[in-house]
């Protein structure tokens, strides 16, 4: 609850600045979850609002532990406590702060301006000495822009509350740039984790002192899960709309003063950009506000509004759902490959059908060329495939036995490259070679790992037939549902299910672990499903994974291995 | 004679037998389920209360660096007992243990302490901590300790073969892992750990296949001085793997080790690993 606090309080004891620090931690409690949710730099494992709190709250109980009303001895023991509380990075950092703020009040029984400002600057020199190489653009800038503010404030004002309040503001301010000084943070589209953790603590002071309700959530359940959907929004309004446009001037802007101008419509500001073009970026309640302010300066463009509430639900079922999601489900992300460099391995692969596509994709392929079995690819627009690959060396996958020609072909035109044909001859030969591909390796002994990892698989495919033949005993009429085993008929009969599990019959031999089956555009997804799960008790000693491939004709490509 | 100990950190992995026969020292690091924090010393935390809850926990924990307040105690426990300490820790680059650890001997006594960046984790740190301990017998003075350890990290490996890329990939440790953030396929990871780097050595889609891979690595960078077999909950595979490596290493014992939570959170369950010295 509340504690009403005369503003006068926090400038003489030891309890004062205790209660500051509980009020910082109480704020940091009802947001860390936010700050986890940052967590980019530098390592982006979702835990800095964790481990800045766990610090915070053994700071605080470490103190109030101790009677004392001497500013310095309290100090010393939220300082003590933060070591010995500290967890992760962030953590250590938090607790450095603290120790070179403790340090400055160290024998001072009453807190002055003065000594705020000094312990400010300690504070921040002994956080940087804490790290082996600092970093600007995270908590460290937050926390020395903060001190520099105290310094230049100080020639102004000796009055604590408002250096405080000025303190807090360039905090604040600090935090917003940090994406302007760490490409990484620009790039996901956050402000740093460690720096706005430390922006929520000194705000959850500031409210103390302005005698603002800061409320936690009490935390009974060891389920994170439970904590995270009980946890409260932003504030009283709710987390409200994340709103970005791109800002156009028709006169020349200023961007310091549009900065001013969004951040008191809203939080977590991000204003950067030219006198002629803006990128606004800002947390409101009211997404309205910003977008008439910005058609008032000029035209505005790129507009993207996203409501917070839904985007925290949705990361909070993001981060709890279980690793084995079924595939078939998962929604379809842009791919973030990482780039690659002339000396590298490219790789080239056909690929029917937008799921199989994808999956070639998520193994590395560097370029696609789309095609199967009854629309072959030509030479071509393979060799146009191979030239926009930016590597030397490239991997070729034909993928189908129709195409291998092809795509020799295409490999002996690429003057300019050095390019190795894998001869797969169907879809699941081409991933089962994709898997050892190392796009940093010796172009022989990738090629030859990938030609050897093409046989650990054995192909099945169901489709209709075209006319009506008699191949390796089996007698089959047009219309007629066929399955074949690498390329060879192998059943036939009237329904796809019955066709399916005749194959699988035949390719299982008691040595398999996994079977694949990929679902062309012709099968529904639940149908699929339904087909899988019958598949899952008729063979209840495989695993089977079902995989939405797209692809036209095939009912089904099937994997075993 | 100089007393030295070894203090190291608990992603070491190393048998509690070997920790007690030459007074190693562990400084635990945390996981963390939600806020609940855990100190990962076989008492607040056990392998196996870890591995039960991990298929289930929800989110998925995390690890952490440990308090600085306890690394200090310890450090200056070990010095207390010792005139010198060899302090090892997790990789700087991927773990925030090492500057714990600077910042503890900081405030201990810098003169009395060796700090040395294993750029390994598991038995690729195990394996220093008690090359280490076994020459601070043998009479070897700190310096001549820790240049054995830094000329001996580029012959340490540790490959491991992962049930499922998702843990690597939430631990954000790990480059390549997140630039897949749409697992199409499901992937059986084989990840090289070298010289503080992270790599996918090998990707592949059955358990039989990894345990080959596995093998064949093995047989490749053979022979060792040091050979550990390491598992998460999984202790058939590392028998099946242990002994089917064992011609390889007929002269020293061949340790089977699971694998500490903090690590466990980062690869998950039903992993198998190598930990190796190779023969210089």
């Amino acid at each position: 609850m509340a504690e009403q606090t005369s503003p006068d309080n926090i400038q003489c004891d030891g309890q004062a600045l205790l209660r500051l620090a509980q009020a910082g931690r109480d704020w940091l409690d009802r947001h860390h979850a936010t700050v986890n949710q940052l967590n980019v730099f530098p390592v982006p494992d979702g835990d800095t609002g964790t481990n800045m709190l766990m610090t915070m709250r053994n700071a605080v109980k470490e103190a109030a532990g101790h009677e004392s009303n001497h500013i310095g001895q309290v100090a010393a023991h939220i300082a003590h406590g933060a070591m010995m509380g500290s967890r992760g990075n962030s953590g250590t950092i938090l607790s450095q702060l603290w120790q070179g703020f403790a340090h400055a009040l160290k024998d001072q029984p009453v807190l002055t301006a003065e000594l705020l400002v000094r312990a400010l600057r300690e504070a921040a020199d002994t956080a940087y000495r804490g790290v082996i190489k600092p970093v600007e653009g995270t908590i460290l800038t937050v926390a020395r822009e903060a001190a520099e503010e105290g310094e230049a404030i100080y020639e102004e004002t000796q009055d604590t509350i408002l250096i405080l309040e000025r303190v807090i503001t360039r905090a604040k301010d600090a935090l917003a740039r940090t994406p302007q000084m760490l490409p990484i943070l620009q790039k996901a589209g956050v402000v740093d984790s460690g720096g706005s953790g430390l922006v929520y603590i000194m705000e959850g002071m500031l409210r103390h002192i302005r005698g603002e309700v800061i409320e936690t959530t009490v935390i009974t359940t060891e389920h994170t899960e439970d904590l995270a959907m009980t946890l409260a929004p932003e504030d009283e309004e709710g987390y409200g709309y994340d709103v970005q446009f791109i800002l156009k001037g028709e006169q020349p802007l200023n961007v310091g003063a549009i900065r001013a101008a969004i951040d008191e419509m809203g939080w977590s500001t991000v204003v950067v950009g030219t006198e002629s073009v803006i990128k606004v970026h800002v947390h409101v309640h009211d997404p309205g506000r910003p977008l008439s302010y910005g058609v008032s300066l000029g035209t505005i463009s790129d507009i993207v509004v996203e409501n917070m509430q839904e985007q925290f639900h949705e990361y909070v079922q993001e981060r709890s759902e279980k690793s084995h999601v079924a595939a078939s489900h998962a929604p379809l992300p842009e791919l973030n490959m990482p780039d690659l460099e002339e000396d590298d391995i490219g790789v080239v692969s056909v690929a029917s059908g937008e799921g199989i596509a994808r999956v070639f994709r998520q193994l590395g392929a560097t370029e696609l060329v789309m095609g199967g079995q009854t629309n072959n690819p030509s030479t071509q627009e393979i060799l146009d495939a191979i030239q926009r690959v930016p590597t030397r060396s490239v991997i070729m996958l034909p993928n189908n036995k129709n195409i291998i020609l092809a795509a020799e072909q295409a490999a002996r035109l690429a003057h300019n490259k050095r390019v190795i044909v894998i001869p797969t001859r169907s879809m699941p030969q081409g991933i089962s070679a994709l898997l050892p591909y190392d796009p940093q390796g010796d172009l022989e002994n990738v090629a030859e790992a990938m030609l050897q990892a093409r046989e650990n698989v054995t192909t099945g495919e169901i489709t209709t037939a075209t006319r009506s033949v008699e191949l390796n005993g089996v007698r089959v009429s047009e219309g007629q549902i066929i399955g074949l085993i690498d390329g060879a008929l192998a059943v036939a009969g009237e329904n796809v299910n019955q066709v399916l599990q005749a194959l699988l019959h035949h390719m299982y031999t008691g040595d398999y672990e996994l079977v694949t089956l990929y679902y062309g555009n012709n099968v529904q997804p639940d149908e699929a499903e339904q087909v899988v799960n019958e598949l899952r008790e008729m063979f209840s000693e495989l695993e089977f994974e079902l995989v939405p491939g797209g692809q036209a004709h095939y009912h089904y490509i099937v994997s075993v291995e | 004679m100089a007393r030295i100990l070894v203090v190291v950190d608990s992603t070491c992995d190393l048998p509690a037998e070997i920790i007690q026969q030459y007074d190693i020292r562990i400084i635990p690091t945390y996981v963390q389920f939600g806020l609940e924090s855990l100190a990962d010393d076989g008492e607040q935390l056990t392998r196996e209360t870890f591995y039960a809850r991990l298929p289930t926990a929800s989110p998925l924990p995390t690890s952490s660096a440990p308090p600085l307040g306890q690394s200090i105690e310890i450090m200056e426990q070990a010095l207390a007992d010792a005139d010198h300490v060899i302090a090892l820790t997790a990789p700087a680059k991927l773990s925030g243990v090492y500057n714990v650890f600077r910042l503890a001997v900081e405030r201990t006594d810098p003169q009395r302490v060796t700090l040395i960046d294993g750029q390994q984790l598991s038995m690729g740190l195990g394996w220093q901590a008690l090359i280490a301990a076994e020459m601070t017998e043998e009479g070897y003075d700190p310096a001549a300790i820790r240049d054995a350890l830094i000329a001996m990290q580029p012959r340490i490996h540790v490959w491991a073969a992962l049930d499922t890329l998702e843990y690597v990939r939430r631990s954000g440790r790990v480059g390549w892992a997140s630039a897949i953030v749409g697992e199409f396929l499901r992937i059986k990871p084989i990840i090289h750990l070298y010289m503080s780097d992270v790599r996918n050595a090998m990707r592949v889609r059955t358990s039989q296949r990894a345990f080959q891979a596995l093998i064949d690595l093995a047989r490749n960078a053979a022979p060792f001085d040091r050979l550990a077999v390491m598992h998460t909950c999984n202790p058939d595979g590392a028998k099946r793997l242990a002994d089917a490596l064992r011609d390889l290493h007929p002269d020293f014992r061949l340790i089977t080790v699971e694998a500490t939570p903090v690590l466990g959170v980062h690869v998950g369950p039903n992993g198998l690993g190598l930990g190796v010295v190779r023969t210089g």
